[in-house]
């Protein structure tokens, strides 16, 4: 197997002299990990070039162009579930270093000890090793040869008209071993297709990439207080994109939290990330990178919103109170009046807060009598993350700044390619640019804003409905808004938001269960479906409409295209859209 | 003075292609003849003045960190000098010596071996002196071409040249052309009597009444200091080593060229 | 000539750090450098040590004149005296600017250092002013500068020279006036 046991040895050392090629896919969590790479490539000068994509065919494009230039390619977060020396047909010298998060990983790439190194969590690799099928089970090579033979015996007999020959292989096919040989292929065969639809039924994410290259920094003993903060900051998408759940979520974060003790020891700053009244002398400079664990509000970009749109925009808020009604919105006034914040403090900006309000409204959020009457508990309110400060800013928390990276990078306002898009996210994380922060995080809350509106468009309009075994909803055509909509995570985003929100409005339990598709019209001739799996409490991170999307296509016959790396989201022909999804139904009966 | 530079030229020469590099991949690091064993040779001229053949025995021998701190030393003395000063076409002539045989090393190192870079950083401090200094050098040149030439065609036999030979031509042939120019340009459409340069009274000179701050490298005594009007209150001062002045640059110019007086 | 420049000779001075990392001895131009043994202090020029430091292969050890309670001897020194008092390092300003913007993390209480440091150079650079003043004033041909590191030299440079020199113009022009 191709996963890499000693990072530092095989793979950076490796490097070290030569010219190094990166691809890196437009997520936060790969934007993280580019940067911590960069940091390493930069101590070891090593020549490198990096190309932002976002999609198969960009990779494809990008590799032909670019392939001259280096034999050492690292791809991050993209890639690793394609089958590369297939697709991008490299030289023989080529080898290609995958860093993904996204599973299941291709198995010829997994296979291909030669030219593919796959670079994993030291500790994972047990675990990821067990996940792929066993080699035997899914080649055999032996059987391939005698294939070959088979095949020239037949071809033969053909040709030739001697008779004795003739007769020798019709005896051949009447040989009990032969029989049994063949039966025990088929058997072996079927056992095969089996493993493999389980094995690539679900697509899933495991360890953030930004997780892998910090623990190879440290390993490196390169590691420093900005890498384990991009690391912090990669980790935290995967949660907000649910590519993890929560529980997988707090244990790397505990994991973090070592390091962040290590690089940071210092008396902790208090709740809400508001400094102490008498702080200890610190013995650092102001404008140093100061990391702290924090166990903050579930509600989201809290620090830079008043509390009223925080909560308004916080999806797990929204579906409690059900914000979308009226009644809903009465039950959150009642909500704050029960925990003494007058109404016109919650419409201020949290930073202009009167700080004893501030200060109390996280102990009285957590009180007892509140949590029983809105029914809701610790874990739902709270969230485990770190908070940053550094030169006399505001403080950050590691959401904040996932949100304001990501929307950089979804943002379609102004004719923005794709490497404006990346150098403006990279910018954002670099924290002396301020500016680009700021930009960030306004155009987060907009995003916030317009899915807002659209979900209260679709409740208000009824527009989710359950068509056989998953709900759908349909984008209408030609609204300013979908082409951000269309933007990967975005799309996905939405998806889920409906998902949630039609759950907490309606009361049947069959819906309970269903996956969500969402239609985004593109253009004129194309259609953006995008799939997320059942809500659930916990585990919802398993999407299995990667293979349904395949399986109904091929029945169908439609024009699909599976653009993306994230198989849940294809582009579909207008014309293909009403039989694709017919067939859809039919296939997750 | 050409004998003088062949001589030192070829010493620094045979020298250095007997030092095995330390970055080379072929040689035994041990083998490698540490730079500062004395094996660099030039000729130091202490005093411009003094009759330049006296000095050609003298050969001391100086450390490749001491040439570079002469180098920086000349580069500083140039720049705020308002006059060219000798040329120290020894002290370039080692540098750029040394900057090839450092160049060859790098180029013929191991890839990737990391001292590399740190070469190249040095490289990159010295080459920036290096350029500077004869920048300074040229923009004065062409600044002062006529007056400078006809300094150097005016003096004794004994003294030093302040142009090295290459400067020398190329001051000449700046002046030739200036002069084409504006015959070609201005002075062939004037009547006759106005064609004149008149280069005695027009051309720029250095002001040597500038003021610079410096320091001083040795005792001096009885510098005379005068006022240059009429009733002028001349001083005599004395200097101690290492104190920091700034004085016009007229009366310490001699010292300037001596070593004894570091501009700063 | 630029503070750039200024900046570029101070490069030259000496300090020491604290390598991670094992090499043998360096041979540049311009001296012997190491051995390197982790933990072990050695000197290296400034440019060097910063090098090294953007690349985690050190850390800089603070040099022994920038700690909070040295500089503030020195300020009062500086404020009670009414001439120059010597610096501890002719390239003070230089070489804590580099350190502060490079590594922080290896200067105890930054910040302090820093806010000494400026007020130090502020307090010189007021005295540089009026002594300016004075000295023009009194047409002296010469001064005695001791004491003034290059930097400071170079803020005032161009118009302290252009300044003499003018008056030293005006003085040769002036009619010698008939008893």
């Amino acid at each position: 197997m191709v996963f890499i046991k000693d990072a530092k040895k095989e793979f950076l050392d490796q490097i070290i002299n030569k010219r190094v090629l990166v691809f890196v896919h437009l997520d936060v969590d790969a934007l993280c990990s580019w940067k911590i790479l960069q940091h390493l490539l930069h101590c070891e000068h090593i020549l490198y070039s990096v190309i932002p994509i976002n999609s198969k065919q960009a990779l494809e494009d990008a590799y032909n162009q670019h392939k001259q230039v280096a034999n050492n390619i690292i791809l991050i977060n993209c890639g690793a579930t394609l089958d590369l020396v297939e697709i991008l047909q490299p030289p023989e010298e080529t080898i290609f270093y995958l860093i993904d998060s996204l599973r299941p990983l291709e198995v010829r790439n997994v296979y291909n000890g030669i030219q593919i190194k796959i670079i994993v969590l030291q500790n994972e690799l047990g675990i990821e090793q067990k996940l792929v099928p066993e080699y035997e089970d899914i080649f055999d090579e032996e059987e391939e040869n005698d294939e070959e033979n088979e095949e020239e015996e037949d071809g033969d007999e053909n040709l030739d008209e001697e008779e004795p020959e003739r007769n020798r292989s019709k005896r051949k096919r009447f040989d009990p071993e032969y029989l049994e040989k063949m039966h025990a292929k088929r058997e072996w065969e079927s056992k095969r297709s089996k493993i493999l639809f389980e094995y690539y039924k679900y697509t899933y994410h495991r360890c953030s990439s930004s997780l892998v290259l910090f623990d190879l920094a440290w390993k490196s003993a390169k590691d420093n207080n900005d890498l384990l903060w991009w690391s912090i900051i990669g980790l935290t998408e995967q949660l907000i994109n649910c590519k993890i759940d929560r529980d997988i979520y707090t244990r790397y974060v505990v994991e973090l939290n070592s390091h962040v003790l290590r690089h940071n020891h210092r008396p902790a700053v208090n709740a809400l990330g508001t400094s102490n009244t008498n702080p200890a002398p610190d013995d650092v400079s102001i404008n140093c990178l100061k990391i702290s664990h924090l166990d903050d509000l579930n509600m989201v970009l809290l620090r830079h919103w008043s509390i009223l749109e925080s909560i308004y925009h916080s999806i797990d808020l929204a579906c409690l109170f059900k914000m979308w009604t009226n009644k809903g919105k009465k039950k959150l006034n009642e909500f704050l009046a029960d925990l003494g914040l007058p109404l016109n403090e919650c419409k201020q900006k949290f930073a202009y807060m009167d700080s004893s309000f501030k200060n109390d409204f996280k102990m009285l959020v957590a009180s007892e009598n509140i949590k029983e009457k809105y029914r809701y508990d610790e874990n739902f309110i709270y969230l485990s993350t770190f908070i940053a400060s550094f030169g006399y800013t505001n403080k950050l928390t590691a959401f904040d700044m996932a949100y304001a990276v990501e929307a950089l990078m979804e943002n379609v306002d102004g004719e923005k390619n794709l490497s404006d898009k990346f150098i403006e996210a990279l910018n954002c994380l670099n924290r002396e640019n301020l500016k680009a922060l700021e930009c960030g995080i306004e155009t987060a809350k907009n995003h916030l804003k317009k899915i807002y509106q659209q979900i209260q468009n679709f409740i208000d309009m009824n527009q989710i409905v359950a068509s056989g075994p998953f709900l759908q909803v349909f984008l209408e055509e030609g609204s300013n808004e979908n082409p951000f909509f269309s933007q990967i995570f975005t799309s996905k985003k939405l998806a889920r938001f409906a998902l949630q929100s039609y759950l907490a409005l309606t009361k049947g339990k069959k819906v309970r269960n269903m996956p969500l598709i969402v239609c985004i019209p593109l253009n004129e001739s194309n259609t953006l479906i995008a799939g997320v799996p059942p809500y659930r409490a916990t585990n919802n991170t398993e999407n299995c409409f990667g293979l349904a999307f395949d399986e109904a296509a091929e029945k169908t016959k439609s024009r699909v295209n599976f653009s993306y790396f994230d198989t849940s989201i294809i582009e579909i022909n207008n014309e293909d859209k009403s039989k694709f999804l017919d067939a859809l139904v039919a296939v997750m009966q | 003075m050409d004998n003088e530079y062949s001589n030192v030229i070829s010493s620094i020469r045979s020298i250095n292609t007997d030092e095995s590099s330390s970055l080379s991949s072929n040689t035994n690091e041990e083998e490698y003849n540490h730079h500062t064993n004395g094996t660099e040779a030039y000729s130091t001229h202490t005093n411009g003045h003094d009759n330049f053949d006296e000095d050609e025995d003298d050969e001391e021998e100086i450390t490749p960190a001491e040439l570079i701190e002469k180098l920086q030393q000349s580069w500083l003395n140039e720049k705020f000098s308002p006059e060219l000063l000798e040329h120290k076409t020894a002290v370039v002539e080692c540098i750029i010596e040394q900057i090839k045989h450092m160049e060859n090393n790098i180029r013929s190192a191991k890839k990737g071996d990391f001292r590399i870079a740190i070469h190249k950083l040095e490289l990159d401090r010295i080459k920036f002196l290096l350029y500077s200094y004869l920048r300074i050098r040229i923009k004065k040149i062409e600044q002062f071409a006529s007056s400078i030439l006809e300094e150097d065609n005016r003096r004794p036999s004994n003294i030093r040249s302040k142009l090295s030979a290459e400067e020398y031509a190329y001051a000449s042939e700046y002046l030739k052309n200036v002069r084409a120019h504006l015959t070609a340009s201005v002075l062939e459409h004037l009547p006759s009597n106005l064609q004149d340069l008149n280069e005695a009274v027009t051309m720029p000179r250095p002001d040597l009444d500038k003021f610079v701050f410096l320091r001083t490298m040795d005792n001096i005594k009885g510098i005379l200091i005068d006022d240059m009007t009429n009733d002028g209150r001349n001083e005599i001062i004395d200097m101690d080593k290492g104190d920091l002045y700034i004085m016009r640059y007229n009366p310490i110019k001699s010292y300037v060229n001596s070593g004894e007086v570091q501009l700063i | 000539m630029d503070n750039e420049e200024v900046e570029f000779i101070a490069e030259n001075e000496l300090i020491t750090i604290i390598p991670n990392f094992q090499y043998k001895t360096f041979y540049l131009i311009g001296g012997d450098i190491g051995p390197f043994e982790p933990s072990v202090p050695t000197q290296v020029p400034l440019w060097l040590a910063v090098h090294f430091r953007q690349r985690q292969k050190c850390r800089i050890e603070c040099p022994s004149w920038i700690s909070v309670e040295k500089l503030e001897e020195i300020m009062n020194n500086e404020k009670s005296s009414e001439l120059f008092t010597q610096m501890p390092n002719a390239h003070y300003m230089e070489i804590t600017n580099v350190l502060l913007n490079c590594a922080p993390q290896d200067i105890p209480r930054a910040d302090e250092v820093k806010t000494l440091i400026k007020d130090i150079w502020d307090l010189r650079i007021a005295k540089l002013r009026s002594s300016m003043n004075e000295f023009i004033k009194s047409e002296s041909l010469h001064a005695k500068v001791n004491n003034l590191t290059l930097l400071e030299i170079n803020t005032v440079r161009n118009l302290l020279t252009k300044t003499l020199k003018e008056l030293h113009n005006l003085k040769q022009h002036v009619p010698v006036t008939d008893e």
